[in-house]
């Protein structure tokens, strides 16, 4: 079982994503919207410098339980296909199976399993991640942020998450390279708005 | 890439691998006496892989990805081999045996797209890959034929290992330009093994006019190791040029054209007709590479 710092909070954007979990009468049905989900990553490289990426496509979907938090739960699907590094050629190796290996393994899925509230708007979302084939649990420390009407149309509810969290690749089996080339602690921002019908 | 020299994938997928193979080989040789010596010592092949392997890849089980089960593939391989060495298997049961192999690795690398429901592309290609796998085999036995026809006459059995050599190292130079590093180092690894077992089949045919026999252990388990580094590039690395692999299997056909160049018994025919041999099959393969190469993204480093 993996724990990790958070920063932030979001349980789905980072990673995974997948689906829309049946909820409490009370619970809310947030559909991740694409255009403001972002999630990158870190690593280290030769200890020059940290690379950075990005997952252009992302999806998914989470529930709100105020009443109950419990009960809420989070899935979030990641092409792994749209990794972004600006620079065609490592895009190229990423998805390759020496990384990504997005042909074999076209997404990367978080499911939640556990959702504890913690002090204020802060909790801890236990999950199944599932990379390359690999599923672990990882524990994420979250925040929820703001939640509230859209200014233009009030019947659209949006809401959205900050979360930050360091998984070791080799984990899940991607190994390539030693870790003082290519890091194997990847470090994970994300930033995750969802919206739903009033 | 940091971690010492003998960490190096240069140490790791060449010259240890290619150490171990020449001298496990020499020693199977001796050990073996003139009668199984040559015919057991390119055994020193797939086990030089399989240690190539260990030393650049984790071994992994249970093997979910396809690069995690190459292994258990060349391992299969090698038993299969080993199997049809020891009953002396005609040509037609070493087919029939590298069409079982072919469709059981590939079924178990493409397990997760078949229960997903292939397309009818996906399905095409595990034929092409079945049916290419038998080829191989059978050029690699047909390569060492007038061995068997004429047991004094050892240069037929240069020309299997020759080719296998190639289709390695073009391999695995169509796998780098593909951005496929892991099986470019697999691949190269395994013709840095087959060198070395050339090394000694060629010292030994020169001075003595016989080779060390590649037999069914070396086209069905080196074979059977380079195919599986084949399968693995061509259905999962996309960036991995088909036509180039297309091209190189050309070598194939190249090699009863290269065959047809004979001088006299001698010193001098000893040495120059396997490096004729070796320059015209290896046409196809610089193509192939050069294919691949030109039809990869330039990149600088990163």
């Amino acid at each position: 079982m993996q724990r990790s710092k958070l920063t932030g909070a979001l349980i789905a954007a980072a990673l995974i994503g997948g689906g829309v979990a049946t909820t409490a009468q009370a619970a809310d049905t947030f559909k991740i919207d694409p255009a403001h989900a972002f999630v990158y990553y870190k690593t280290n490289h030769f200890g020059w410098s940290n690379n950075m990426g990005r997952f252009n496509k992302v999806s998914g979907s989470f529930t709100i339980d105020e009443k109950n938090p419990a009960n809420s739960k989070v899935n979030v699907v990641v092409d792994a296909a749209s990794v972004d590094t600006n620079h065609a050629a490592r895009d190229k190796h990423l998805r390759s199976p020496d990384f990504f290996n997005t042909k074999e393994f076209p997404t990367i899925t978080f499911t939640s399993t556990k959702i504890e509230k913690m002090a204020g708007r802060k909790g801890r979302l236990t999950g199944n991640l599932t990379l390359l084939g690999v599923t672990k649990p990882v524990s994420f420390d979250f925040t929820w942020n703001r939640m509230a009407p859209h200014f233009r149309n009030k019947n659209n509810i949006h809401t959205g998450f900050s979360a930050q969290v360091t998984i070791n690749r080799a984990d899940w089996g991607m190994k390539k390279f030693p870790p003082q080339a290519i890091g194997h602690k990847i470090t994970l921002f994300l930033e995750i708005e969802g919206m739903r019908k009033k | 890439m940091g971690g010492g020299f003998w960490q190096s994938p240069e140490v790791q997928g060449g010259i240890i691998p290619f150490t171990a193979a020449l001298l496990l080989c020499l020693a199977v040789r001796l050990a073996g006496g003139s009668e199984r010596g040559p015919r057991l010592a390119v055994i020193a092949v797939p086990l030089g892989f399989i240690l190539a392997y260990i030393l650049l890849e984790p071994v992994a089980w249970p093997a979910v990805a396809s690069k995690q089960k190459v292994i258990y593939i060349a391992v299969l391989a090698l038993v299969i081999g080993a199997a049809a060495a020891v009953r002396n298997a005609g040509r037609g049961m070493a087919l029939a045996g590298a069409g079982a192999f072919a469709a059981a690795s590939l079924i178990w690398l493409a397990i997760r797209g078949l229960s997903a429901g292939p397309s009818f592309g996906d399905l095409a290609t595990l034929v092409i890959l079945l049916a290419v796998s038998v080829f191989l085999v059978w050029r690699l036995l047909a390569a060492e034929s007038p061995v068997l026809d004429d047991p004094e006459d050892m240069r037929g059995s240069i020309h299997a290992p020759a080719m296998l050599l190639l289709l390695s190292f073009a391999a695995g130079l169509i796998s780098l330009a593909g951005a496929f590093i892991g099986m470019a180092q697999l691949a190269i690894a395994l013709g840095a093994v087959l060198g070395a077992f050339l090394l000694i089949s060629y010292v030994s045919y020169f001075r003595s006019g016989r080779a060390l026999r590649f037999g069914q252990i070396g086209a069905l388990g080196a074979g059977g190791a380079w195919l599986a580094c084949l399968y693995v590039m061509v259905l999962f690395a996309g960036a991995v040029s088909r036509p180039a692999l297309a091209i190189l299997l050309l070598v194939l056909i190249a090699d009863p054209l290269a065959r047809k160049i004979r001088f006299s018994q001698g010193t001098a025919a000893r040495i120059v007709e396997p490096v004729l041999y070796g320059a015209i099959v290896a046409v196809p393969a610089v193509a192939a590479v050069v294919y691949g190469f030109a039809m990869a993204e330039s990149s600088s480093g990163y």
